[in-house]
């Protein structure tokens, strides 16, 4: 078969005076392409012999063909041999990578031929796609040859040119009609629906049940109106990433399943209130099961209609088997503190929507949510870090609100005084981390939280910190930049200015936990670095890590763990040893670990000055270039020291003998060890090393060198710790950056990790 | 045992003892109005019988904040206008502290001057001292947001345009429960001032007149000065906001005709400060947030089920 021959002219799909193919449809992916072309596909949504491509340009106008499987296959083998020839022509040694030896093809898994059955017919389709648009999207100067040939162009809208294809590549898997290990559950309306409430109650009733649970959220930072919806993936075992599957999903609203069609399937359920006018003609996807339930009445009949959403709680009980006592259990907590009658008024609520669907119902799903007899927690990352903190003896807490770091402080407010502490709310972020600052200096251990535009007013005052040497401990939580940018968005886009940001040279720390048990650890981790080295620590989560409840065994958190180190603090009694000869307290002192002794102000004998000039070992002024030089070198010695004496250690997993190497930072370890599965499952060895310290942080050097390809995963767009990594080994890796404010998920990250390492084989 | 031995302790202090061996030579101009405040500073510490080891004096960036290199204390000289979060946090973090924050005109109403508002207003328990010399000093005699209108500098050279900003009014205003006129040239009314200052329990605002020889050659030398209090011929109540308010935008009006007014404009016995306000409510401890590091016998709670049954 001709590489051209198999391509249907797109125009003459047009021609036919609709997007459809007899029994077939398509759609256009990226509805406002940006960059030089963008990609229209289609999956056969029933056929699934029949996967086609259609090439548009810029302006939208439909350049490429439609191709089926059998013949994008021959295609692709085509492609492939045009290639070698090409390159053999040219002799150019950097394009033959059909001369990579044979071994090394045979150790590559082979595209199948097509044939057996329509299952793995599907995932051959998907493997030569794969190959075809990794070609494509990963080498320009491969693509340009294709480009001739098939068409075929790169999107380059959107976090990463791989991201668009996705769809492609696992879609159709969802249209498997079995029940899955995990089940994923979604409630989504307007911002003021009491969305995100209504998905915490059902959240904690899974995790009372026993089961493991992992949340998202879609929001705007709109308090009312705008698309808003709360997600839960949960299974007996446990969950680190959302995945793009919906099998229930309580739609308050049209939007609500707009928004998900994409990951609804033929098995999802759709709950919907059709006496709710918006709702009344609303159309449910052909081959899903919509459920009509009177929400609002049947929660008038309870008590009031403001229990509507518990309505459909209940009746997501039914619908997936799981035991309503559970609700009850999950509505208690909730609402104990108002009143018995309300507890009761919401369990009614929830039984007459179970009651509801299991009489007016014939349907049935199959889904059995199993409970366990395990005991969980239930948190997301800002909780985590201010329960560190109370841990850590933090006890001075300054703030200006801000999303996604505001939960911080609102748990410390009302927990940490119950420890001997106190909160401030600040009036900017100059203030607060100043109020965190004379804090600190009075003895207090003391921290501040924010997101990026707070840390761009704060590092005015890192310096200060630095300088004067007191330990403060500061938290960014990232959210998407720069200035406003996408306040309720994900993004991992402050890491340069974490490490750099402020003038002149400043000493720091640099934390980054890669999971929401993480956070409370390395929060902890933080305090005794601060102290120890009495130097500042930024500690850095993101919007991902911040808002995602996740559920823990309890023994994640054991304070028995726990422990403090203040570092060198001198009293009345220890404090002579650090005098000099006249007798004066030496708060600078130069030490060989750079570390100097700390009084704090009320302690006898330790009257001195601290200052962000430079200063001598005494705290006075100085611009002696020696004493200069001695001060700059012993501030910069705490952090040799403490290089040495901590554990920077970054955590393993998957094979560690694998050639293939992926490394992320923060919070992408989570989807990327759900990834690692995926990949097992298709017979692909990954080495994957999560980084949790940015500064100091592990030497990647030796992991480096020996694998063959390296991929380094992070959310935002310039691939922040893949050039650290290039500087620290000296070795080029490959990126794979999200910047379109939505955190990786496993499925996505896997289809994209398989293509850059199948990529890598093909070039090789 | 407490780290913070010296708080408290009941022996008589000199004035001198707060002249630091360390940099005892101030570097200020002859004849600059800063020496004034530094005096007054250690008479009314000495009066007031502080160990210097239990104050903090927390300045800002100018001439005006060198103060606490040539006074004996705990010193803090941060960066350019954030004294007032810094020193404030160090008296809530350890109440039994004396805390002074002082700073130029400049580092004060125009940098940090949201904090002074917010400082204000919050009425925490410090004294807060702004040497007002009209004109940024360290930087060579820029205008500030004191200089009056017409005032010629090298960044202003026709005259500014801008009215000065009224630092009495706008303190009562933003909430400071006590309030006073100062000058360098008048060093006794300034002592007494700062003692009762100090002593004051809310957030203590003094506008230091301190002339500034070098940079600010056409402004008077603040003499000859009236103090308000003592005088016939301004009668009012400084516990009545409504007469303070009156006699302060009078004082800030004169100013600039060549009338110096001193004195204490307002006084609020009656509003609790932060702190107070706080302790009251249970959301802060009495004994320094840093001292339960040190008692070993402290019941430091650590049961974790107090932190997670929340989260079941
Ligand atoms: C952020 C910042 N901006 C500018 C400066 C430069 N600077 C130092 S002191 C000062 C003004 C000083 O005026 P004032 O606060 O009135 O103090 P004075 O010297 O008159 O006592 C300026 C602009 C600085 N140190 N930091
Ligand atoms: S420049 Fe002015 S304010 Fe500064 S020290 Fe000299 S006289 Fe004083
Ligand atoms: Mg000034």
């Amino acid at each position: 078969m001709g590489q051209v021959a198999w391509w249907e002219s797109a125009a003459s799909v047009l021609d036919r005076g609709d997007t459809t193919l007899p029994g077939h449809e398509w759609g256009i992916l990226d509805a406002e392409p940006v960059g030089v072309t963008d990609v229209v596909h289609h999956v056969g949504s029933a056929d699934i012999e029949l996967i086609r491509l259609v090439l548009v340009n810029n302006s939208g106008v439909p350049r490429g063909r439609v191709a089926d499987s059998e013949s994008l296959h021959g295609s692709f083998l085509a492609v492939k041999r045009s290639e070698r020839e090409q390159s053999t022509e040219d002799g150019d040694a950097d394009t033959d990578y059909a001369g990579a030896s044979d071994a090394r093809r045979r150790s590559r898994r082979r595209l199948p031929v097509s044939g057996g059955s329509p299952e793995a017919r599907l995932l051959w389709n998907n493997r030569i796609l794969l190959h075809i648009l990794s070609v494509c999207c990963k080498s320009s100067r491969i693509f340009e040859a294709i480009y001739s040939r098939l068409y075929i162009t790169v999107p380059t809208r959107g976090a990463s040119s791989r991201v668009s294809f996705r769809r492609l590549l696992v879609g159709p898997q969802k249209r498997v009609g079995h029940m899955p290990a995990d089940f994923n559950w979604a409630i989504g309306g307007e911002a003021g629906d009491g969305i995100d409430s209504t998905g915490k109650i059902f959240a904690q009733a899974l995790s009372r049940a026993g089961r493991h649970v992992f949340t998202s959220k879609d929001f705007a930072s709109r308090i009312r109106g705008g698309y808003t919806a709360y997600k839960i993936r949960t299974s007996v075992d446990p969950v680190q990433s959302v995945v793009d599957r919906l099998d229930v999903l309580i739609a308050l609203t049209p939007r609500t399943i707009e928004e998900n069609l994409d990951e609804l399937h033929e098995n999802s359920v759709i709950v919907y209130d059709g006496e709710r006018t918006t709702m009344a003609n609303v159309e449910i996807p052909e081959g899903m099961t919509g459920l009509d339930v009177p929400l609002k009445r049947l929660a008038e009949e309870a008590g009031g209609a403001i229990m509507r959403n518990v309505v459909a709680l209940g009746a997501a009980c039914e619908v997936t088997g799981f035991p309503i006592e559970n609700l009850d259990s999950a509505l208690e907590k909730r609402f104990a503190s108002k009143g018995q009658a309300l507890v009761d008024n919401n369990k009614e609520a929830a039984r007459s929507g179970q009651d509801y669907v299991a009489e007016a119902s014939d349907v049935d799903t199959g889904y059995e949510l199993e409970t366990t007899d395990a005991d969980y927690v239930l948190l997301n990352g800002d909780e985590a870090i201010g329960m560190g903190a109370i841990a850590a003896g933090c006890k001075f807490y300054a703030g200006y609100p801000i999303t996604p770091a505001t939960d911080v402080m609102e748990y410390l407010v009302g927990r940490i005084e119950r420890f001997g502490g106190h909160v401030v709310q600040a009036e900017d972020e100059l203030s607060a981390i100043n109020i965190a600052l004379g804090a600190a200096r009075a003895g207090a251990r003391s921290m501040t939280a924010t997101s990026g535009p707070g840390i761009d007013l704060m590092t005015e005052t890192f310096g200060l910190v630095a300088t004067s040497e007191t330990p403060l401990v500061i938290v960014d939580v990232m959210r998407s930049g720069p200035s406003t940018g996408m306040p309720t968005k994900q993004e991992q886009g402050d890491l340069n200015g974490l490490l750099y940001g402020g003038h002149g040279e400043i000493p720091r720390f640099v934390l980054a936990p890669t999971t929401i048990s993480e956070c409370f650890w390395k929060t902890i981790e933080a305090f005794n670095l601060a102290e120890k080295y009495q130097t500042p620590v930024y500690l850095t989560a993101d919007l991902s890590l911040a808002v995602t409840e996740q559920t823990f065994s309890p023994e994640a958190f054991d304070m028995d763990n726990v422990e403090i180190d203040r570092g060198k603090v001198v009293d009345e009694e220890t404090i002579e040893e650090w005098q000099n000869e006249k007798g004066q307290f030496q708060p600078h002192a130069l030490t060989d670990d750079g570390v100097s002794p700390r009084a704090f102000p009320g302690t006898i004998d330790g009257a001195h000055m601290s200052t962000g000039l430079e200063h001598d070992e005494l705290g006075r002024r100085t611009e002696d270039t020696g004493m200069r030089v001695e001060q700059v070198d012993k501030r910069n010695r705490k952090v040799e020291t403490a290089r040495e004496a901590e554990d920077w250690g970054p955590r393993e997993f998957g094979d560690p003998d694998s050639d293939s190497l992926v490394i992320s930072w923060g919070s992408n370890e989570g989807p990327m060890t759900e990834a690692i599965e995926i990949l097992d499952d298709e017979g692909i060895d990954l080495r994957f090393i999560s980084v949790p310290y940015v500064f100091p942080r592990p030497d990647l050097t030796e992991a480096v060198e020996a694998a063959e390809t390296v991929v380094v995963v992070e959310c935002n767009a310039t691939g922040q710790f893949a050039d650290i990594v290039e500087h620290d080994t000296l070795t080029r890796v490959e990126r794979i950056n999200k910047y379109d404010g939505v955190r990786f998920d496993a499925d996505e990250l896997a289809a994209e990790i398989e293509a850059a390492v199948q990529e890598q084989e093909v070039i090789q | 045992m407490s780290a913070f031995s010296a708080i408290s302790e009941d022996i008589e202090h000199d004035r001198n003892e707060y002249t630091p061996g360390v940099e005892p030579q101030p570097t200020w101009c002859p004849g600059c109005g800063d020496f004034g405040v530094l005096k007054a500073l250690k008479g009314a510490a000495a009066e007031l019988g502080l160990s210097p080891e239990e104050m903090l004096v927390c300045t800002g960036i100018g001439c005006s904040g060198k103060l606490n290199s040539y006074f004996e204390s705990y010193g803090f000289h941060t960066i350019h206008g954030r004294s007032l979060p810094i020193a404030r946090a160090a008296k809530l973090a350890n109440p039994g502290l004396t805390v002074v924050a002082a700073g130029g005109d400049g580092d004060g109403y125009g940098i940090g001057g949201n904090h002074f508002s917010h400082s204000a207003r919050e009425n925490h328990d410090m004294t807060y001292i702004v040497f007002n010399n009209e004109i940024f000093g360290l930087t060579k005699g820029q205008t500030s947001p004191t200089s009056p209108k017409g005032h010629k500098s090298k960044t202003q050279p026709h005259g500014s345009a801008k009215d000065p900003i009224r630092p009495l009014s706008q303190s009562l205003t933003a909430g400071a429960s006590y309030i006073a006129r100062t000058a360098a040239v008048n060093p006794n009314q300034a002592k007494d001032i700062i003692v009762e200052a100090i002593e004051h329990d809310g957030f203590s605002h003094i506008d230091f007149l301190t002339q500034c020889p070098t940079w600010n050659k056409d402004a008077k030398q603040y003499v000859p000065y009236i103090d308000i209090n003592d005088s016939e011929d301004y009668e009012f109540d400084r516990t009545n906001r409504a007469e303070a308010s009156e006699m302060m935008y009078e004082t800030e009006t004169v100013l600039h005709e060549g009338t110096v007014l001193t004195g204490r404009y307002y006084v609020d016995e009656e509003r609790p400060s932060y702190g107070q306000e706080k302790r009251a409510i249970g959301e802060m401890p009495e004994e320094p947030l840093a001292e339960r590091y040190f008692d070993d016998d402290h019941e430091w709670d650590r049961v974790y089920d107090t932190f997670l049954d929340r989260h079941k």
